[in-house]
């Protein structure tokens, strides 16, 4: 993500220094502007306790998706707020990212309906029939329709 | 992406109860689960929540309440 820039430099009485320099690349700004918005959103709903950190909220967390892991295997799992158009990664196992956008996911249905949703196929179920992850079946299912209608 | 479970993690504010969030597991295949593990998955959510609660405060309140 990040790294540092070593180099050396002559100074007088024939000494070296190492001079360390971070290199600040778009990755790296944007790993900290993400770390410091999932700060925020921690640190503003953590207003009692607030000797905890957005890291120990992470662990804390962590162990419940580890049970998660250990029970039911998931593809995905993952804790996360929304805010704005986005939603913020708190903890994740199978998505490798930090951020998301609320639009593409599947979970902005539950925001929509505040009520916890348990399906088994999402392919099948008309809630997602516009989601892209459910498209191709509904497109899938429309040829096929089609198809048996026809000459 | 087929089997998805999610629960709606929530927070009090001065308007109510809103939802902040989400915990979330999914599948790539078709996944049904029984009564037993929706139980306990629905219980893991309830542990995200309490967690949540533990450490947090409703937004209309201060730290300060003088």
């Amino acid at each position: 993500m990040h790294g540092t820039i070593h180099f050396e430099k002559n100074i007088d009485q024939g000494m070296n220094a190492i001079i360390q320099l971070p290199v600040i690349n778009e990755d790296f700004i944007e790993y900290n502007v993400i770390e410091q918005r999932l700060s925020k959103i921690v640190s503003e709903m953590i207003l009692v306790k607030n000797y905890y950190s957005l890291r120990k909220f992470q662990h804390a967390c962590a162990s419940l998706l580890e049970k998660i892991d250990n029970i039911f295997n998931p593809d995905l799992t993952a804790l996360f707020f929304f805010q704005d158009d986005k939603r913020f990664f708190i903890v994740e196992k199978g998505i490798g990212q930090k951020t998301g956008s609320k639009k593409q996911s599947l979970c902005s249905t539950v925001l929509f309906t505040e009520s916890s949703m348990f399906i088994s196929d999402i392919c099948k179920d008309l809630r997602f029939s516009g989601h892209p992850l459910a498209a191709s079946f509904f497109a899938r299912l429309l040829r096929n329709s089609n198809n048996s209608n026809g000459p | 992406m087929h089997g998805y479970y999610a629960i709606p993690i929530t927070q009090t504010d001065h308007k109510g109860i809103i939802t902040i969030g989400t915990f979330m597991m999914a599948f790539k295949s078709v996944k049904e689960l029984n009564d037993e593990e929706l139980k306990i998955f629905k219980g893991i959510g309830h542990e995200f929540q309490i967690l949540l609660n533990g450490v947090c405060q409703p937004k209309n309140q201060t730290n300060n309440p003088a």
